[in-house]
């Protein structure tokens, strides 16, 4: 590993995760922003007189404008809650939790307004460990697991190339140092299978991570999940008022929308639970 | 229409008309009444009685001024002293169409072979709104005449005749016999018929003696509870009782049965009918109505709410049970409002009514059934259930209430997660109620949308880098490898890299002045690019053998004489009396690093 190589590797890295950040994040945009403030500013400003729907006027004009900021749906969500609508209070609760799940307030929110919905809320049963992965899974937002995916990649292309360049003076030189803080040290291994390790454990990772990063993209990029936000939506077996009356949901349930026809949206629920409902009777997390 | 079927055996009073006897057998037509109103509605009822297995169809009389409609027929066999009797009763409604007196004519019948008529009945008709005296008043075995002068007869009272929508009247028949008459079968009882009341049966039977006129009489009592469902003018209808005597008794029998008994040779029969009680029902007062009362009336209503359990946690769910007593029509009541339920989830899961007739009076224990799940922790009340509801007897609303059910609800499973060690001996925090978290302010630096992905293809070619870097690091080190293991292979590799190498130090030593080394550099150059090329000393290498080098590689003759002529050049100027000049050198370096590039493109690669 030459000093040139290292130098071009640390420039690809930079470049590759300020890329990633860059990317999956949002662009600032100073030109509206300045409006969108103010809006935002006036919003808590009602709320905080004990204004809510006036404030709600103002945050959701912030949100036509564009704005798109985990503390603005998480103000909005309360808005709404505090207004009475609590189907668009969870959906903006959603949709905060979306772009900053370890926020705490929202799930707290989040929480409270789903145990007075009407409907009741299905939570899987899962084991330990889909339990665990779920919960790294939910604390990270997209631009995060692209970051960790992106970081993952880099460190495992980085540990191959060494790898490549095991018997290297310079390789030979340092890794008594850095085998110091590895596992296959304390396991007996040798380096080849040492590196071998560390490769196995850094590929999980990566593809653990990469699979997280490509949901959570689905999920924004599909906009299948879904909220009631309508008080009582009949859910009918085809596109038509004409069929089948099959059950009733009502605001702030979560659903999952499968296939959209003019005007209609087919739905499914946990439990095989599946029909048809007015397409405006549902927003998009 | 069951006391139509029972007229159907008998012609009471006004309608017996007549019979046709022919050996055993006996057939009768008679009319419910004789005088009817244009539009109203007749009974013609044809029976045929005595021992016979099939009957045809009655023909009647030409009716042109009725409407004829069929009312169904009804058939009875008996047997008594081994000797079979059929009867057979056929229904007709006549609906006069015109005022006048009519003769309804002989009805034939063809029975085993013969032919049999009914006597000609007559009908008066008067006008639609003409006044006509019907059979219930008086009724054959009330009224015709003083209770006391008969042995057997019906008397129908209520406890009261005016109430209010839903207060319970007592409807009570009595059926009196003073023994003289033997029945041949048991009474038949039609119940009144009653529009517009909720009826409830109140058993037992009641039986006693009673003194009137000097007779002593031993009376059945029967007992109904009658529910006015809206308030108007309503009636109780009459109550008919079918009673079957011995022919014994019917020659005992005082002025009245001799009269309304009919002999058709195995008993006499009757029917004994009550009259109408008319029921006044009172609308429910405005004054003093409560806003949410539902309809409910009741005498000493009561309510109760308990909870089977005190102590649950978050999601348990809780049997909530709701009871309600009371006297009055309580399986009609609505269900009282769970009010205040906002930290419960609440679902019904079913009630029960129960009715009891103590005394003959209805009372009625209805018992709802609810399950709650806490929605979150703390200490929560269920609050207490109010029902208001008008007393008929105190004639004024009131409210019944139940006790508040108070639940201690403890974090649930899903919260325990954190263990939380308290100091001190204070008391734990008692929610009082539970809200949503407070806005958040607005960041200094707000995010606009401009989509995702704006930059994707660029990031996918940064990410596609270190795959070409591992890759070339691969071919380096595979190289690296390679030349370890084979020196001549490394050497022939490197041997141009290191003759320009030696060059470039000639050129500078030429351009330094010092040709001497500058020569020597030159000629090393090229002596040991060709050992690098034969894998052999430098020091012991002879122009020959390079020679040999050449033509084994298959150089060309020119390149073969230009390198002659380079070393020649070189060994001339090294070794030359005077010396070359640095300018020659130069030429001379240059020139090597043409033939020996010349030779590295061309053969020895």
């Amino acid at each position: 590993l030459t000093a040139r190589g290292g130098w071009v590797l640390a420039a690809w890295t930079v470049a590759a995760v300020t890329g990633t950040w860059w990317n999956a994040s949002v662009a600032q945009a100073p030109g509206p922003q300045t409006n969108v403030y103010e809006l935002c500013v006036r919003g808590n400003q009602s709320y905080e007189a004990g204004e809510f729907e006036e404030a709600v006027d103002f945050y959701e004009e912030a949100v036509e404008r564009g704005a798109v900021a985990p503390e603005l749906f998480y103000n909005l969500g309360n808005a709404y809650y505090k207004s009475g609508n609590l189907g668009r209070a969870v959906l903006f609760y959603e949709r905060s939790l979306r772009l900053a799940p370890r926020n705490e307030d929202a799930r707290a929110n989040l929480t409270l307004v789903q145990s007075m919905l009407r409907d009741r809320q299905f939570i899987e049963e899962r084991g330990v460990v889909a339990r665990w992965v779920t919960w790294l899974h939910g604390r990270l937002n997209l631009s995060e697991s692209l970051l960790l995916t992106s970081l993952l990649y880099v460190a495992l292309v980085i540990v191959a190339i060494v790898f490549v360049f095991r018997d290297g003076a310079l390789v030979s030189r340092l890794y008594p140092k850095i085998s110091l803080a590895s596992p296959g040290r304390f396991l007996g291994l040798d380096k080849v299978q040492d590196f071998a390790l560390a490769m196995a454990v850094l590929s999980l990772l990566l593809i653990a991570s990469g699979t997280s990063a490509y949901h959570k993209y689905r999920d924004v990029r599909s906009r299948r999940a879904a909220i009631v936000v309508r008080e009582e939506v009949p859910v009918f077996s085809g596109p038509n008022t004409d069929s089948t009356l099959q059950f009733k949901i009502h605001e702030g349930t979560r659903i999952s929308t499968v296939s959209v026809r003019p005007g209609w949206v087919q739905i499914r629920l946990p439990g095989d639970l599946s029909g048809w409902i007015a397409d405006s009777s549902v927003e998009r997390i | 229409m069951k006391w139509i079927l029972a007229l159907s055996v008998l012609a009471l009073g006004v309608g017996f008309a007549g019979s046709a006897y022919a050996e055993d057998i006996s057939v009768e037509a008679s009319l419910d009444q004789t005088v009817a109103r244009v539009g109203s509605e007749v009974t013609l009822t044809v029976t045929v009685e005595g021992k016979f297995r099939r009957s045809s169809e009655p023909e009647l009389p030409p009716l042109s001024d009725f409407d004829v409609y069929s009312g169904g027929t009804s058939q009875n066999f008996s047997m008594i002293n081994g000797r079979v009797q059929s009867s057979v009763s056929y229904r007709y409604v006549l609906v006069p169409k015109k005022e006048g007196a009519y003769e309804i004519g002989s009805v034939a019948f063809r029975l085993n072979d013969r032919e049999y008529k009914t006597k000609p009945i007559k009908l008066e008709v008067v006008a639609a709104t003409a006044s006509v005296k019907t059979p219930d008043a008086p009724a054959a075995g009330e009224g015709a005449a003083p209770e006391q002068d008969r042995s057997i007869f019906i008397q129908a009272d209520v406890d009261r005749d005016t109430v209010y929508v839903n207060q319970q009247v007592t409807w009570t028949l009595g059926y009196y016999s003073d023994g003289r008459i033997t029945l041949l079968r048991s009474p038949n009882y039609t119940p009144p018929e009653a529009e517009g009341f909720w009826v409830e049966d109140l058993p037992p039977q009641n039986k006693y003696y009673a003194d009137l006129g000097g007779r002593r009489y031993l009376v059945n009592e029967i007992k109904r509870g009658y529910f006015p469902t809206s308030p108007g003018i309503f009636e109780i209808g009459p109550a008919k009782v079918e009673v079957v005597v011995d022919d014994l008794s019917f020659n005992r029998l005082d002025d009245f049965f001799s009269r309304n008994f009919r002999s058709r040779g195995f008993g006499k029969s009757q029917t004994l009918a009550t009259k109408k009680k008319k029921i006044v029902v009172l609308p429910l007062p405005q004054r003093g109505r409560p806003e949410d009362f539902s309809g409910t009336v009741a005498e000493g209503l009561t309510l109760s709410m308990s909870a089977d359990k005190q102590v649950v946690q978050v999601g348990e769910p809780v049997n909530l049970v709701v009871v309600m007593n009371g006297k009055g029509n309580i399986k009609t009541v609505a269900p009282p409002k769970l009010t205040g339920m906002e930290s419960f989830k609440v679902y019904e899961s079913g009630s029960q009514s129960d009715v009891f007739k103590k005394d003959y009076v209805v009372t009625g224990r209805k018992k709802y059934d609810y399950v709650v799940v806490p929605k979150m922790q703390g200490r929560h009340t269920i609050p207490a259930l109010e029902m208001p509801y008008f007393d008929p007897v105190k004639k004024r609303y009131t409210v019944a209430r139940s006790h508040a059910v108070n639940l201690d609800v403890q974090p649930g499973a899903k919260e325990e997660g954190r263990k939380i060690i308290y100091a001190g001996t204070g008391d734990d925090f008692e929610v009082i109620s539970q809200d949503i978290r407070y806005i958040h302010p607005v960041p200094s630096s707000l995010a606009m949308s401009t989509g995702v992905g704006a930059s994707g293809r660029l990031l996918l070619v940064v990410h596609a880098l270190p795959l070409l870097v591992l890759a070339a690091s691969v071919g380096v080190e595979r190289r690296r490898r390679r030349f370890r293991a084979n020196v001549g292979l490394a050497r022939a590799s490197r041997a141009l890299r290191d003759a320009e190498k030696k060059l470039d130090a000639a050129r500078k030593a030429f351009r330094a002045g010092r040709t001497d080394e500058g020569f020597t550099a030159v000629a090393g150059a090229v002596s040991g690019y060709f050992a690098d090329k034969m894998n052999a000393a430098a020091a012991g290498l002879t122009l020959a053998a390079v020679e040999e080098f050449l033509r084994n590689r298959g150089v060309d003759e020119d390149s073969t004489v230009a390198v002659r002529r380079l070393l020649a050049d070189c060994d001339a100027a090294r070794f030359a009396s005077g010396g070359s000049s640095a300018d020659q050198g130069e030429e001379i370096a240059a020139r090597g690093r043409d033939v020996l590039r010349s030779l590295e493109r061309g053969y020895l690669r």
